[in-house]
């Protein structure tokens, strides 16, 4: 096989993992299987990092697949699987497609950036703080917000346009889907990676890759010394350059035929043109042991209680502002004309916030999950949301459960079937049903049954374990009651409670996850099928 | 299913019926499958969710009295629930199959089928078999859930709501076949046809803060189905309207179908074994003489399987 075929495959590799990546991200219908998309992120490989040190599995070994092939051919996993290095490159195309030819050319290497924003995202971790720097570097977290903060919003207004489209002519293919915003200080960080990654890749090629990318840099040390290298033949070579000025990496050095394979990214463009076949992978002399990555470790504590209550006006404001102007999103819900006579007086009093199921708890979540947002893409309900400062701020845009965006649905696993580092742990269904993320508690002030004397009981009617029940009260009037052992913590009832500004009921997150009791269980008498009609 | 098909099963319910049953053949004869007697109200027993329909149809005149050729239809099951037919959450899957059947059959242009669902609703479709049903019978299912398809109404007789968003599919249609499950709710007690409405309307949280019983009388003066069928096959006596397991659920192997709300929730409830009196809405939709709540006063057909 000639080397040059090596820019094709890698060609073909980087779409697929692209494809296949950004659809998972943006995809609300549940169109591919969650084996499908646990294959697609297998060998991401921060995620798979944390989901190693959390469950050592096979399904964890991604990483190590990524180590082995930089120890052999570099930095592979840069341009042909990182969907972050694959969408730089895609943008350089867009740009080279629209304007004039771009040269690239050697540049020196910027060890105190890369080395710096190597060890930053560790020594904030090893101080026992949090995994913050690693949840905003990583590359494939990074692509994950991108795509699932700002272009999945524009997949669905897209989608409900051609939905539209299509229902106006007796065609029922797609559906509508409703755009949950998020709260307006969630786009902040994706927007401004989205923006720094367009001027990066606009104007100097793969620099985030080898400046910025603590995942690049990592590698980079290893494939410094891996078994094959992209090396300069000093007799075939004319010197003409053009390796170099192909190099979105800008580490060849023609003028001392040297290639910086530290810097490498392996998209392999220099193979490809250079005319005399005088750069090309060969055997390294010396190649030495793969070092072991370092072992991540230690833990974050969520700081301070979270007053949930007073950020919501401003946030949900700004939501359509920063990442979407030019959409005009439709009302989120329909909950908006909410109206109870007289106002609700007592502030719900919540402890901690709450994490998905699967996840244990606040200090397991929190310190495995890198914030990619693939279990907000697949969240049928939208109540994962990305969370501002419920986890304090070194947990920003880690998804907690949004119960004024909507409840977990009793029934589905989702969320912890995708979750690509080991934060959300694999359930079972019947073990879902049982895992108690949080405590319901009621403030009969508030309720309007008890406020109003007007029937209701919407939060019993969405409870799925009657954890609350309607029992009987004034004349036909039922209130709710509480059965806080038999709830698993779903927020349906929270959600669904129509007072305002502050709901009757609502669930309190649990530090770390309990097991629900299960609800009594009482056989009914079957009808006599011979008995004649009441009436 | 085949006009002849209709005929023999009428004609064989007729006799399983016994004496007491006024139907005549002759005139089924004549009016090619319509019975000769008007019923306002049949009550079927014993039977499977199909069988009932079509002999609770053929009894009430049969489908062709509600659907004309080349009209759009819309049935509208309670489906708010993501659980199994066995749950009795939502309205049983082969009952909606056999309605589509015959509102094809009767030469229906369209037949759709949707409702605003409470759990998220393509889990809702799909996991309680209506859906599949639906779409096997011939019918189109569409989402409940665009804020688009649903348009502001005044409610002129309204005593507490006085405008509501409707769901267009129910604003336009030509035939709107309502299609509650009968079973226990937590806040209205029972929820039979007139609770059923709850999923045509966007809205509808506005109602549980704002006297829901009298929400739930002042809708049917404006959304009025043109036929009422309450599936009581398999009924959810406890811990509705969504249940917590099989074991809230009892098999009553039972359908009601009228063109009467109001009379469609008095028979249900008494045959759950409640008062009906004592359920807030059904005792206002009959004095604001919405429907009757006098079930003597209605021709009544009883059919025991």
């Amino acid at each position: 096989m000639h080397q040059r075929s090596l820019k094709t495959i890698r060609v073909i590799l980087a779409l697929l993992f692209i494809i296949a990546t950004g659809f998972i991200l943006i995809d609300f219908r549940g169109l591919f299987p969650t084996s499908l998309i646990t294959g697609i992120t297998f060998l991401q490989f921060i995620p798979s990092v944390l989901k190693f040190v959390s469950n050592i599995s096979l399904v964890a070994t991604g990483f190590i697949i990524v180590l082995l092939l930089t120890a052999f051919f570099g930095r592979v996993y840069c341009s042909a699987i990182c969907p972050l290095g694959i969408f730089q490159d895609v943008l350089s195309w867009i740009r080279k497609k629209t304007r004039k030819k771009h040269r690239y050319r050697f540049g020196k290497p910027y060890h105190w950036w890369r080395y710096g924003f190597l060890a930053l995202p560790f020594i904030i971790l090893l101080t026992g703080k949090s995994l913050i720097g690693i949840s905003l570097l990583d590359p494939y977290s990074i692509f994950g917000r991108i795509f699932s903060d700002l272009f999945q919003p524009v997949y669905l207004w897209l989608n409900n346009r051609l939905a539209g489209i299509l229902e106006s002519m007796n065609i029922f293919f797609l559906y509508p889907e409703d755009i949950t915003p998020a709260r307006g200080l969630t786009y902040i960080i994706p927007v401004f990676m989205f923006g720094l990654i367009i001027w990066f890749s606009f104007t100097r090629g793969r620099l985030y890759c080898n400046t910025v990318c603590p995942v690049g840099t990592l590698l980079g040390l290893l494939s410094r010394i891996s078994v094959f290298r992209i090396s300069m033949i000093e007799e075939q070579c004319t010197k003409c350059g053009k390796c170099a000025i192909a190099c979105k990496a800008s580490c060849i050095s023609v003028k001392t035929l040297e290639v910086d394979f530290s810097r490498c990214v392996g998209c392999y463009n220099c193979i490809s043109v250079c005319p005399e076949d005088a750069i090309k992978y060969l055997l390294a002399a010396g190649s030495v042991n793969a070092p072991e990555p370092a072992v991540l470790s230690g833990s974050a504590t969520p700081s301070g209680p979270v007053d949930p209550a007073r950020r919501e006006a401003l946030t949900k404001m700004l939501a359509t502002g920063v990442a979407l102007s030019g959409f005009s999103l439709p009302a989120l819900s329909q909950e908006t004309e909410i109206e109870n006579k007289v106002p609700t007086e007592i502030e719900p009093d919540k402890n901690f916030p709450v994490t998905p199921p699967g996840s244990l708890g606040i200090k397991h979540f929190t310190t495995r999950c890198t914030a990619c947002h693939l279990c907000v893409s697949a969240c049928p309900t939208a109540v994962l949301q990305p969370s501002i400062k419920e986890f304090g701020w070194s947990g920003i845009m880690q998804p907690h459960m949004d119960y004024s965006s909507n409840y977990c649905n009793f029934e589905c696993i989702i969320c912890s079937e995708v979750c690509p580092s080991g934060a959300i742990l694999s359930l079972t269904e019947q073990g879902k049903k049982t895992t108690q993320l949080g405590q319901v508690q009621l403030i009969l002030e508030n309720c309007v049954v008890y406020a109003e004397n007007t029937a209701c009981g919407s939060c019993s009617e969405h409870c799925p374990t009657q954890a609350v029940k309607m029992v009987p009260y004034k004349g036909d009037l039922t209130l709710p009651e509480i059965v806080p052992e038999i709830c698993v913590g779903c927020g349906a009832c929270e959600f669904a409670c129509p007072v305002t500004p502050f709901k009757a009921i609502y669930v309190d997150g649990h530090q770390i996850h309990q097991v629900a009791q299960e609800p009594e269980i009482e056989e009914l008498e079957q009808p006599d099928m011979e008995e004649e009609f009441p009436f | 299913m085949k006009r002849r098909d209709f005929f023999r099963k009428g004609l064989g319910a007729g006799i399983a019926a016994g004496s007491a049953m006024a139907i005549s053949p002759y005139g089924k004869l004549f009016a090619g499958g319509a019975a000769a007697v008007a019923y306002d109200l049949v009550a079927v027993k014993g039977g499977e969710p199909g069988t009932m329909f079509d002999q609770a149809i053929q009894s009430m005149g049969g489908i062709e009295k509600y659907v004309k050729r080349g009209q759009k239809v819309v049935i509208k099951p309670n489906l708010g629930w993501d659980t199994t037919p066995e749950r009795a959450a939502n309205t049983n899957p082969e009952l909606m199959a056999r309605i589509v059947e015959h509102c094809l059959a009767a030469g229906a242009k369209d037949v759709y089928v949707f409702d605003n669902t409470i759990n998220e609703w393509t889990r809702c479709y799909k996991n309680s078999g209506i859906e599949k049903a639906v779409k096997d019978a011939g019918g189109k299912v569409l989402s409940g859930k665009s804020k688009g398809s649903y348009h502001e109404i005044a409610v002129e007789g309204g005593r507490s709501l006085k405008k509501v968003q409707v769901h267009e599919l129910i604003l336009e249609s030509d035939v709107f076949i309502n299609v509650p499950v009968l079973k226990s709710h937590g806040g209205t007690v029972l929820s039979i046809s007139m609770k059923n409405l709850m999923g045509v309307v966007w809205d509808r949280r506005w109602w549980h803060a704002n006297n829901l019983h009298q929400c739930i009388a002042d809708v049917t003066t404006v959304v009025k189905p043109d036929l009422n069928v309450v599936d009581a096959y398999r009924v959810l006596k406890k811990n509705g309207p969504r249940g917590v397991s099989v074991s809230d659920v009892v098999t009553m192997k039972s359908l009601i179908i009228t063109e009467d709300m109001v009379a469609a929730d008095t028979a249900a409830a008494k045959l759950f074994g409640k008062d009906p009196n004592q359920i807030g809405h059904i005792r206002i939709a009959d004095e604001m003489g919405l429907g009757s709540m006098d079930l003597s006063k209605l021709n009544i057909n009883r059919i025991m399987i």
